[in-house]
């Protein structure tokens, strides 16, 4: 039987924080059960409510084919100008509502499943390979993105996860690996137009080698900025990943690319006649060939490579674990990572038996990321998911900063307190929380008022995560208020 | 120096008259402090600086950028003369008139010695002061706000955001306001929404510690007060309507209002996204057009907004690093390292484009891709610090560890 304190930090940091009930479940099960049961997700069960919902929403589970046939209407429209504006904003309504699904079942996950360690790692991972929904077709892409490219490996190998992620559609356009082309398919195109008229010129023209998703590979999802590549390597990498494609789109205005790729229509698709068959240099090894063999080949050595290792292992630690996490618990977890050729459950296994992962100074230390919060305060409040409520709180995401699939940038979202902690974001914070206390995020009480959760079963579902003078502070405000001080003490924003 | 004193001066001895303005205690012991103003824009992603003041007379630029180029001035499109030697991106004309006047200048191939051209670090680099040296943790407009004088107010520093960025991280409190909001009334112009008294009452008890996380709380309470009646009295005086347009120059017009109501204010800040041009970045027209526009039109707006207060202010617009010379396939600009600096204002020596201009030969570029960089923006910067903000040197040395000292480009009148 394990103390109440070590059960609440175990459902802080392998997932979003307690449930009602959930201390009591954790501190039975003890401490070396629930770590296996937690790395050992059985992901296909879920609770029946969110099977039910996930279901209902009608682009949940599409692949990227179908998700482009059904939604992109750029590209399925013969003439989108010639649309009728009350036309258009039909179909641009739909294709948002893509969007808001996948954040809906994401959401609705993160509260509900048991298996709270996949789905921080989904997050974990989301942001580690992070794509952004205002590029292009990911707008529709990026739910597909988490289910095919995430999920399936967040226990799984890592070169598994880099290579789905390298030949996903939506990292593909996100970090412009789609529009990466040989010099000389480029150079050849130009040749045969040379006498054609210079708008044409022009259009052919847009090929050619594009260093960014070579570059952020390296420096965000595998070795690290100090891992020891050059500008050199760079732009090797990127010859050697030219080629690698969308078909038929998946660009900022598809309509026009369509014509240039039939085959493979918003999937992979290996341009053959626009890869660079050349030798290229990579990190002091030789690449080249014809086919996608040649980019995986390049991409597994850069999973295998020591400083991803490292990379990999410090992000982890620093999600799970402390924002600066101690050295030897990082040189652990990444001695595990290469002896194991990268297996992730047993990086995460080596972390979570480290003395350091239980450490005093590392309980209660966390400042959570806006993300964690609403998870967290979703959870403790008991709040059932439905499609209305997770909208709602996918609304409060993006007024506290941290829209969900909305980081711009391809490092992903941060996890730290130097990120995150600033005046105005905890007001906003206090604001969400009275209103959650309030009921805003709640369903309706039999007689159709707002019903607002308990705050007495907020206070013992969170149990020690409340201190004795925040107690007290909260037994002497009137009952009404109590769930929002609750989620909205100081206590309540650390883990 | 003899300014500062005066000024100081002045408000011991009159304090009564500030109050009869209905300033708060914060205002009227700070005004002694001075009253001298720094904006910063920074443009997230690296702005394309060789599209933005154009060198149009070079023979180079334009075989290196043969879609993208903009036309020489005088041609179809083509971009504003400046100088006879460098034009400004057409879609800036908005800024002609502060050029004309003589209040805005730009200093070409500058940037930061250290040559990362990841994002993300060559930011942190700009933002903390201290280019290769990880371990900085703050930035050196919060190092500017701890070398000011006098009392600090909570609204000292203002961030347009909803996080606090590295420039802005230390010691010293900064306020922030969203820029999410319609400009519309004045409760929803809070960046947080307030509380009510009962509440606040509540939360202040639960926030009483010395912790980080309490002292956020009550410094974001304490500005929230001061915002909120700076702003709920400019909006029932905004008669004019406030601008209709979304982003920066919505933002611009919010700092106007702040700044000429409240003159605690003495730093403000503006992070703007969309620079990372890598495809189809366009030339007189186009993405990059697109993002120069609104951005033209807000330093605008904060020339003509700002009133008396323009005389008092400088405007220093920032990105991380410049963008290859060379076109790409795909018709942008992949991460290079020179850029131009913008600096504009009533205290500017403007009409001039400042910097040691390397050239677009082969042979000069850096790594034969990028433009150089013969200006250290902490140089660029110090000058300021020092003219406009009376910084001395030993303080300049405390917000720049390391700087190269000496040779300053000097973008102020003396």
């Amino acid at each position: 039987m394990l103390d109440k304190t070590t059960a609440l930090h175990l459902s802080n940091r392998l997932g979003f924080g307690p449930a009602p009930g959930d201390l009591a479940r954790i501190a039975d099960a003890g401490l070396d059960n629930y770590i296996q049961a937690q790395l050992h997700p059985q992901t296909a069960s879920l609770p029946h409510n969110v099977t039910s919902m996930l279901r209902s929403l009608p682009s949940f589970g599409k692949d990227t084919g179908a998700l482009y046939a059904e939604y992109w209407w750029r590209a399925q429209v013969p003439d989108p100008k010639a649309l009728a504006p009350e036309e258009k904003k039909k179909l641009k309504r739909r294709e948002k509502q893509v969007l808001r699904e996948a954040q809906n079942a994401r959401l609705a996950r993160a509260i509900i499943s048991p298996w709270q360690l996949h789905e921080a790692l989904v997050e974990f991972w989301f942001n580690h390979f992070n794509v952004y929904e205002k590029k292009g077709a990911d707008k529709i892409w990026v739910g597909a993105y988490e289910e095919e490219a995430i999920r399936p490996h967040t226990l799984g190998r890592f070169s598994d996860m880099l290579l789905a992620t390298a030949r996903h559609p939506a990292m593909l356009v996100y970090l412009d690996n789609a529009k990466n082309v040989a010099p000389a398919a480029a150079g050849k195109a130009d040749e045969m137009n040379s006498d054609a008229d210079p708008k044409k010129k022009k259009k052919k023209k847009e090929s050619g080698i594009n260093e960014n998703y070579a570059r952020e590979v390296m420096e965000l999802h595998t070795l690290g900025v100090d891992g020891g590549y050059t500008q050199g390597d760079v732009i090797s990498l990127a010859h050697i990943l030219t080629g690698w494609t969308v078909g038929s789109g998946g660009e900022a205005d598809a309509a026009d690319a369509a014509k240039l790729y039939k085959r493979d229509k918003g999937s992979f698709h290996f341009a053959r006649r626009k890869h660079d068959p050349a030798q290229e240099t990579l990190l002091g090894r030789s690449f080249g060939g014809e086919d996608v063999n040649e980019g995986e080949q390049a991409l597994l050595m850069l999973a295998a490579h020591p400083a991803t290792a490292h990379h990999i292992s410090y992000q982890l630690a620093q999600y799970f674990v402390a924002d600066k996490p101690d050295g030897p618990l990082v040189e652990a977890m990444a001695k595990t990572f290469r002896t194991s050729g990268g297996d992730i459950r047993a990086v995460m296994g080596t972390m979570l038996t480290n003395p350091a992962f239980l450490a005093s100074s590392n309980v209660g230390t966390k400042y959570k990321t806006p993300y964690r919060y609403v998870v967290s305060a979703a959870r403790a409040a008991g709040i059932a998911p439905d499609n209305r409520t997770v909208a709602a709180l996918s609304r409060a995401l993006m007024d506290l900063g941290q829209p969900l699939y909305g980081c711009i940038t391809p490092d992903g979202y941060a996890c730290t307190q130097t990120a995150w902690l600033d005046p105005d974001g905890l007001l906003h914070r206090i604001s969400f929380a009275t209103e959650l206390g309030n009921g805003a995020y709640s369903g309706y009480a039999s007689n159709g008022d707002l019903d607002p959760p308990d705050p007495d079963r907020i206070a013992e579902a969170v149990g020690p995560a409340l201190s004795k003078q925040t107690r007290a502070a909260i037994e002497a405000t009137q009952r009404g208020s109590r769930a929002g001080a609750i989620l909205g003490s100081p206590d309540f924003m650390r883990c | 120096m003899f300014r500062r004193e005066f000024l100081k001066f002045s408000a011991a001895a009159g304090g009564i008259s500030f109050a009869s303005f209905g300033r708060s205690a914060w205002a009227v012991q700070n005004r002694a402090a001075g009253h001298e103003r720094l904006v910063v824009v920074f443009l997230r992603g690296a702005v394309d600086g060789l599209n933005v003041v154009v060198p149009y007379s070079e023979q180079e630029y334009y075989e290196l950028r043969p879609t993208i180029a903009i036309p020489r001035p005088a041609q179809n499109g083509g971009a504003l003369d400046l100088d006879g030697r460098f034009g400004l991106h057409p879609a800036l004309g908005s800024l002609m008139p502060a050029w004309k006047e003589k209040s805005l200048a730009f200093v070409h191939a500058s940037g930061s010695p250290d040559e990362s051209r990841s994002h993300f670090e060559a930011q942190a680099n700009m933002e903390t002061g201290t280019p290769g040296m990880h371990a900085t943790q703050d930035g050196w407009m919060n190092r500017v706000l701890a070398a000011l004088p006098g009392k600090h107010a909570p609204t000292e520093a203002v961030n347009f955001g909803k996080t606090t960025p590295r420039i802005l991280e230390g010691i010293m409190p900064v306020a922030s306001i969203s820029t999410r909001g319609q400009y519309g009334g004045g409760k929803e112009m809070m960046s947080a929404p307030g509380l009510d008294a009962p509440t606040a009452a509540l939360f202040d008890r639960l926030y009483a510690g010395s912790d980080p996380i309490s002292v956020a709380y009550r410094e974001g309470r304490a500005a929230q007060t001061q915002l909120a009646s700076d702003l709920s009295r400019d909006m029932m005086e905004a008669a004019n309507g406030a601008p209709s347009a979304r982003g920066f120059p919505e933002d611009a017009a919010k700092l106007c209002q702040l700044m000429r109501r409240d003159p605690t204010i003495q730093l403000a800040f503006f992070g703007l996204s969309g620079w990372d041009t890598h495809v189809r970045e366009g030339a007189t027209e186009g993405q990059l057009a697109n993002h120069l526009k609104p951005l033209g039109e807000g330093l605008a707006q904060l020339r003509s907004g700002l009133g008396d207060t323009y005389g008092h202010t400088v405007i220093l617009v920032i990105s991380e690093f410049g963008r290859t010379a060379r076109e790409n396939g795909n018709g942008g600009t992949d991460h290079g390292h020179g850029n131009a600096m913008w600096v504009m204002g009533g205290p500017v020596s403007g009409g001039k484009v400042y910097g040691q201009w390397p050239g677009l030969d082969e042979d000069n570029l850096h790594e034969q891709r990028d433009l150089a960089v013969t200006t250290d923006f902490r140089t660029v910067i110090a000058g300021v610090l020092t003219r406009h903000l009376k910084l001395d040197a030993p303080q300049i040395a405390s917000v720049f560890p390391g700087a190269p000292a000496g040779a300053k480009v000097e973008v102020l009148r003396a």
